[in-house]
C-alpha cells in the first residue's frame, strides 16, 4: 500500500510551482500572443490575481473542514453519491489535462528533437517514469520536485540571462496590445493556467493545517505569476508579436537563438533539460492526484493495482487528438480559456452548499 | 522479489538500445555549410549546397605548396552541388539519391539568395520553408548576392588554415567593427519581413572580379572618396578572398527595392545605435585633396523622437560621439585647441549630410531602415491603432532633423604637428 506521508511547505510549493509554470514552456505563449499581442506578460498577472481570488474560496472551504482533503469534504457536503459524481468528473478532467500535457510534450519533442521517433514510443517511455513515480507515492514526487526545482530554477535563469542579447524593449509597444478590455477579459479567462493550484485541496491531508495551505497557495500563485510573467516578457522582448504567435515552442526557439560566438551557442539542450524534468513532475503529480481521487471514490486503499489501468487510459486519451494543431488550437486553447470552470467553480459550489447545509468540520482543538 | 527485479531489468534493458534503431554517426552526414537559393530554370528554385568536410587537414588547403594562396586556391575539402527543385526538401531527397551521405544542415552558416530572386517578390516563399525546416537554425546568416547564388557559393572559400564555418563567423562579426554591411540572420529576416515597425535589411555580397582595380591610367586627383561608399563587388582591389560584403539590400515587404552602399549602411547603423565604434574619414577642411581618418566611438545612445502630431511625421535624431584623430595627412596642426573644432565641425557636417542623404534615398524606397517605427509605435496605445496608422507608408512622407555632437578626445601618438623643413625653409 502506498502511503501519502506528510511533507512541508517547500515540497508542496516546489511541486505546485513546477506543475503550473511548466505550461509556459509549451505552446501556450504563442496562443497568448495571438490573443492579446505583446501584453501577455501583464495579462498573466491579471490571471494570477483572479486565481488568488478563486483560491481563497478553496482556502475557506479547507478552513471550514480542517485536516480534510477535498474528497473527504465533498463526501460530507454532497453526500456519498453526489460526491462520487463530482469527484468522478473532477478526476476525469484532471486525467484529460494530463493526457493533453503528455501529447503536447511528445509532439514538441518530436518536432524539435526526435523527428524519427514514433510519438507512441516517446509517450510510453514517459509513462514508465510516471508509473515509477506513482508506485513510489506522493511523498517521492514532492521530494523529487523539491530536489529538482533548484536545478530547474538555475537553468531557467541562465536561459533568460543568456537570451538578453536578443532583447528588444521596443517590442513592448504599443503598450496595450489588442486593447485593455481584451487583455482584461482574457486575463480573467486564462486564470485556468493557474488552475492546478486546486490540487492543493487533493493533497490537503498531507499538509500541516489550513494556515499552511493558505501560505503555500498564495506563495505558489505569486511565484508562478512572477515566473510566467517574466517568461512571457522575455519571449515578447525576443520575438515581436507578429512572429511570436507563429512559433510552436517559443521558449525553445529563444534558447536556440543564444549565440555568443563559437563557444557559447546551441544552448537548447539546457532548455530540454528543464522541459523534460519539469514535465515529469507536472504529469506525475496530476496523474497521482487523479489516482487519489479515483481510489477515494471507490474506497480503494491500495492504489497500486489501479496505476497500470489508469496509465493505459491516460495513454489512450493522449492518442485521441489527430494532430498538433488539434492539440494546440483545440484542446490546449479550450483548457486555458475554460478550465477555470472545472478548477475554480467546484470549491465555490461546495462551500455554498456546506454553508446552506450548515456542514462544518471538527475543530482541531475540540 | 529478486526474480521480479530481474524480469523488470530484462524488460527495461531493450530501451537502452533504442538508439541503434536509427543511429547516425558523424561521418554518415554530408554537412552543408552554405546554401544558395536562386531562380531555377528546370524547376522553381535553383539550390546550391556547399558541402564541407570537417576532418583532419580540412580548411588548410588554401596555403598548401603548389596551390594558389590567399584562400582562393584549389579547395579539395569542399564540394558544391547545384540542383533545380521545387523545394529544399525535394532537393535534399534528390541529392540523396546520388550522394551516399545524408545532407545535414546542422552546421549551416550561410544562406545566399540571388538578387534576382529577391527582386522578384519571392522572399516570403523562400524564407518561410527555411524557418520551418528543423535542421536550419535561426541564427544562420543570410546574404543577398549580386550574382546568382551558385556562382557566389563556388567562390566562398575558407581563410587559409581555417574551417569555412569559422571564416564566415568572423566575417560577419566584422559588421560590428566597421559597419559597412548589415549582419542579418534568418531570424532577423523573418521577424523584419513581418514587421509593421521597419523595413527588412539584408547583407549585400558579391564576387569582386577586380574590374574596378585600374592598373593603368592617370594618378588620382581631387577630393578623396568616402571610405566604404561602394556596393559589394565594386571595391577597387586585387587579391584576397573573391567574395566581399559591402552594403545592404533594402526591402519593402518581401520585395527588394534597392540597396545602400557601405557608407550609407554605416549611417543607418549609427542612427540605430548598432555601430558602437568604427573607422571614418573626413576631407581635410584646409587641404581638400587629403583626408583625416578618425576612429570614433558612440558616446551616448542615439536619441530618437518622432512627432506624429503634424500632417507628416517629424523625426528628430540626436547623436553623440567622441573619437581620436588617427592621422593628419596634411600635417596641419589640427591638434591645437583653436583648430580642433574645425575637425569636429567637419565630421559633424559629414555625418548629418550622410544620414540625410541615406534617409532621402530610403524615403524614395518607402523603407524605414532606421527603425524609427519602433519609436513611433510607443505613441500608440493599441496594436490595431498602430497597424491602421501604417507607419511604413507614412515614413515616405516624414521629415528628418539630425543633430550630431562630436568631440575629439585624443590625437593619436602625436600631440602636435610641426612643419617640415626643406631647402626652401619651413613649409
Amino acid at each position: 500500500m502506498i502511503k501519502e506521508g506528510n511533507f512541508g511547505y517547500h515540497e508542496a510549493i516546489s511541486t505546485l510551482l513546477i506543475t503550473i509554470v511548466i505550461n509556459v514552456f509549451f505552446t501556450s505563449p504563442a496562443i497568448v500572443v495571438e490573443i492579446v499581442g505583446n501584453v501577455g506578460w501583464y495579462m498573466t498577472i491579471i490571471s494570477m490575481l483572479t486565481a488568488i481570488f478563486a483560491f481563497m474560496f478553496l482556502y475557506l472551504l479547507l478552513k471550514r473542514f480542517p485536516n480534510k482533503n477535498i474528497m473527504e469534504i465533498s463526501d460530507v457536503v454532497l453526500g456519498k453519491w453526489g460526491s462520487a459524481v463530482f469527484l468522478f468528473l473532477f478526476g476525469g478532467f484532471l486525467l484529460w489535462t494530463a493526457s493533453i500535457s503528455i501529447r503536447e510534450f511528445a509532439e514538441i519533442l518530436k518536432i524539435y528533437v526526435l523527428p524519427r521517433t514514433p510519438p507512441s514510443f516517446i509517450t510510453i517511455l514517459f509513462l514508465i517514469t510516471i508509473v515509477f513515480f506513482s508506485y513510489m507515492g506522493l511523498e517521492t514526487i514532492v521530494r523529487f520536485a523539491k530536489f529538482i526545482i533548484y536545478i530547474l530554477g538555475a537553468g531557467f535563469i541562465l536561459v533568460i540571462i543568456l537570451s538578453s542579447q536578443n532583447f528588444n524593449f521596443k517590442n513592448l509597444f504599443p503598450i496595450l496590445g489588442y486593447g485593455l478590455d481584451n487583455t482584461l477579459i482574457n486575463g480573467l479567462l486564462r486564470s485556468s493556467l493557474y488552475g492546478e493550484i486546486v490540487l492543493i485541496g487533493v493533497i490537503a491531508s498531507s499538509l500541516q493545517g489550513y494556515k499552511e495551505i493558505k501560505r503555500i497557495g498564495l506563495s505558489t500563485l505569486f511565484l508562478a505569476g512572477l515566473i510566467t510573467s517574466i517568461s512571457l516578457l522575455v519571449f515578447t522582448l525576443v520575438f515581436p508579436y507578429t512572429v511570436g504567435q507563429e512559433i510552436t515552442s517559443p521558449m525553445y526557439e529563444m534558447a536556440a537563438l543564444i549565440n555568443y560566438g563559437g563557444f557559447m551557442q546551441r544552448m537548447e539542450p539546457l532548455f530540454l533539460f528543464l522541459w523534460n524534468f519539469g514535465s515529469f513532475v507536472e504529469i506525475a503529480f496530476v496523474f497521482y492526484a487523479t489516482l487519489m481521487i479515483y481510489c477515494h471514490i471507490f474506497r480503494i486503499d491500495d492504489k497500486r493495482p489501479v496505476i497500470l489501468p489508469m496509465v493505459t487510459t491516460l495513454y489512450s486519451l493522449s492518442l485521441i487528438p489527430k494532430s498538433i494543431t488539434e492539440v494546440t488550437s483545440g484542446y490546449v486553447q479550450t483548457l486555458r480559456s475554460w478550465g477555470w470552470v472545472f478548477y475554480f467553480i467546484p470549491p465555490v459550489f461546495i462551500l455554498i452548499i456546506a454553508m446552506i447545509r450548515k456542514k462544518k468540520g471538527e475543530s482541531k482543538n475540540a | 522479489m529478486r526474480k521480479r527485479t530481474l524480469i523488470l531489468i530484462y524488460l527495461i534493458l531493450p530501451f537502452f538500445f533504442t538508439g541503434c534503431f536509427d543511429s547516425r554517426e558523424i561521418g554518415d552526414h554530408a554537412y552543408v555549410t552554405a546554401l544558395g537559393i536562386g531562380q531555377g530554370i528546370s524547376d522553381t528554385f535553383r539550390l546550391t549546397f556547399q558541402i564541407s568536410k570537417f576532418g583532419q587537414g580540412s580548411g588548410s588547403s588554401g596555403g598548401q605548396e603548389g596551390e594558389e594562396g590567399g584562400g582562393g586556391g584549389k579547395n579539395e575539402e569542399m564540394e558544391v552541388i547545384t540542383i533545380d527543385a521545387s523545394s529544399l526538401l525535394s532537393a535534399v531527397s534528390i541529392t540523396n539519391s546520388y550522394l551516399s551521405k545524408d545532407l545535414n544542415f546542422m552546421h549551416l552558416k550561410l544562406i545566399v539568395i540571388s538578387e534576382e530572386l529577391a527582386k522578384n517578390d519571392m522572399m516570403e516563399e523562400t524564407l518561410a520553408p527555411l524557418i520551418r525546416y528543423r535542421h536550419i537554425r535561426r541564427t544562420t546568416n543570410v546574404i543577398i548576392s549580386k550574382e546568382n547564388a551558385e556562382e557566389f557559393i563556388k567562390e566562398l572559400k575558407p581563410y587559409p588554415g581555417e574551417l569555412i564555418t569559422r571564416t564566415l563567423e568572423e566575417l560577419f562579426e566584422n559588421s560590428m567593427k566597421i559597419g559597412y554591411f548589415h549582419n542579418s540572420t534568418l531570424n532577423d529576416l523573418y521577424c523584419e519581413i513581418k514587421s509593421p515597425y521597419h523595413a527588412l535589411l539584408v547583407t549585400y555580397g558579391s564576387i569582386n572580379k577586380e574590374d574596378n582595380f585600374k592598373s593603368e591610367g592617370d594618378f588620382f586627383e581631387g577630393e578623396p572618396n568616402i571610405p566604404g561608399n561602394y556596393y559589394a563587388g565594386e571595391v577597387p582591389r586585387k587579391g584576397g578572398p573573391k567574395i566581399e560584403l559591402v552594403g545592404t539590400t533594402v526591402f519593402d515587404g518581401d520585395k527588394m527595392v534597392g540597396k545602400l552602399t557601405g557608407f550609407e549602411t554605416q549611417m543607418l547603423h549609427l542612427v540605430r545605435g548598432e555601430l558602437k565604434f568604427g573607422p571614418f574619414s573626413i576631407t581635410d577642411p584646409e587641404k581638400p585633396d587629403l583626408a583625416i581618418p578618425l576612429d570614433i566611438t558612440e558616446f551616448e545612445k542615439p536619441v530618437v523622437k518622432v512627432d506624429l502630431n503634424g500632417e507628416n511625421p517629424k523625426i528628430h535624431v540626436k547623436l553623440k560621439f567622441e573619437g581620436d584623430i588617427v592621422s593628419i595627412q596634411s600635417g596641419i596642426d589640427y591638434e591645437t585647441p583653436e583648430k580642433l573644432p574645425i575637425v569636429e565641425d567637419a565630421f559633424e557636417k559629414q555625418l548629418i549630410k550622410g544620414i540625410k542623404d541615406t534617409f532621402d534615398k530610403c524615403k524614395e524606397m518607402k523603407a524605414d531602415v532606421f527603425d524609427f517605427g519602433t519609436t513611433a509605435a510607443s505613441q500608440f496605445w493599441t496594436i490595431p491603432e498602430w497597424e491602421e496608422y501604417n507607419w511604413l507608408e507614412k515614413f515616405s512622407e516624414s521629415e528628418l532633423e539630425v543633430e550630431v555632437d562630436f568631440t575629439v578626445r585624443r590625437t593619436g601618438k602625436l600631440i602636435k604637428s610641426e612643419p617640415n623643413f626643406s631647402s626652401e625653409g619651413k613649409e
